[in-house]
């Protein structure tokens, strides 16, 4: 990948993925740091971004694991939305987001990435398998138990989970 | 749309509102800068394996605290030799003897943080030259016998522009011309300039070994 091209890539796709991995792990500063640093991986490590069909999958995973690792290393327990504030971004939301993004927060970490691929990335159920390195089945089980979750706080009943 | 996918596409759009990307030249800065520790670190492990010489590692820093310390490293081929400096700048020698590598020199240059357009018959150049330019790029005196060499400074180089080299190459000799130019603006001759632009350097006339 030539620089030009990266740039584009960047400019494309920057705040794009901000956005999915502050829904994966509920924190705006954090999402948009390892975001931020995947991409300097990316271009540090072009020659696998030039292997790599989907570069934007690959500084998704990776701006994902710079976070998990951090969240690790805070040791915080199994959740990442309970070491967090709430963003600038849910400024004067109405009660019921409110109570979905509290309802979210409260949602173990692998579960909340497998809804957020599956329902924002539009991942089929392989692929996000594919992308988080477990069987399709744990995320058949991820997704359903996420969405029991966060079920009583949305208006409607989600769509069933198709392949 | 599942109430669902709307909810979780509210929450990502607003995040998405609010990042604030740096510029695409600042990561692709700090990429290079990682990319050139990671192979001097590659290249120390293999150090005499490759043949690779006079390599070493900037420890620590300054009693300040605050002066930036550089990976160093030397990559050696055949038509050139581009060593890493402790201050950050990158000290080049084009061995004339040799054919030139001009995709090999450009990826190198790459990898050390030095934005470069390297070209064999050809020389581009911008009128008028980056005020940057004699910030760039500096030539030590030659010392008789020794090969042409060329100390670049990237950090002096603004954004927006890059290193030219243009190397020209008849039965006996070969010159490479090396000035900074505007990547907006610029052009390009098959010939070798006649008159050097501010801030350029040229590696020597040297004959080529028959």
């Amino acid at each position: 990948m030539e620089r030009e091209e990266f740039a584009d890539f960047y400019a494309a796709s920057f705040q794009r993925l901000v956005g999915q991995l502050y829904a994966m792990i509920g924190d705006q500063c954090e999402a948009q740091d390892a975001v931020q640093e995947a991409f300097v991986r990316a271009w540090a490590r072009r020659g696998k971004i030039d292997r790599n069909a989907a570069p934007e999958a690959w500084v998704r995973v990776t701006a994902w694991r710079i976070a998990a690792s951090r969240w690790r290393r805070a040791r915080t327990g199994a959740r990442l939305g309970s070491l967090i504030a709430r963003p600038e971004s849910t400024a004067g939301p109405t009660p019921d987001r409110v109570a979905f993004s509290d309802a979210l927060r409260k949602v173990p970490a692998e579960q909340r990435r497998a809804l957020v691929l599956y329902h924002l990335c539009d991942m089929t159920v392989d692929q996000v398998a594919a992308e988080t390195g477990v069987r399709a089945g744990t995320v058949k089980a991820r997704l359903a138990r996420g969405r029991a979750a966060l079920g009583p706080y949305l208006r409607e009943t989600a769509a069933p989970v198709t392949e | 749309m599942s109430a669902l996918t709307s909810e979780l596409q509210r929450m990502a759009d607003d995040a998405a509102r609010h990042a604030r990307p740096p510029a695409a030249a600042e990561i692709i800065r700090q990429g290079d800068r990682r990319r050139r520790r990671s192979l001097t670190r590659q290249s120390l492990g293999g150090l005499s394996a490759a043949g690779v010489v006079g390599a070493g590692v900037a420890l620590g820093v300054g009693l300040t605290g605050s002066a930036p310390t550089h990976a160093t490293g030397t990559i050696r081929t055949a038509a050139f030799t581009l060593v890493s400096n402790a201050n950050g700048t990158a000290t080049l020698t084009i061995n004339n003897d040799v054919l030139f590598e001009p995709g090999t020199l450009q990826s190198d240059l790459a990898q050390d943080g030095i934005p470069a357009k390297v070209t064999v018959g050809s020389f581009c150049s911008s009128d008028p030259a980056p005020a940057a330019a004699s910030q760039v790029v500096s030539v030590p005196k030659i010392q008789p016998g020794a090969e042409p060499t060329v100390t670049i400074n990237p950090e002096a180089m603004p954004a927006g522009t890059e290193l030219s080299f243009g190397n020209f190459q008849n039965a006996n000799a070969g010159r490479t011309f090396l000035v900074l130019i505007d990547t907006n603006s610029y052009t390009c001759t098959s010939t070798a300039p006649a008159v050097l632009p501010h801030g350029s350097a040229v590696f020597g006339f040297k004959s080529r070994a028959s």
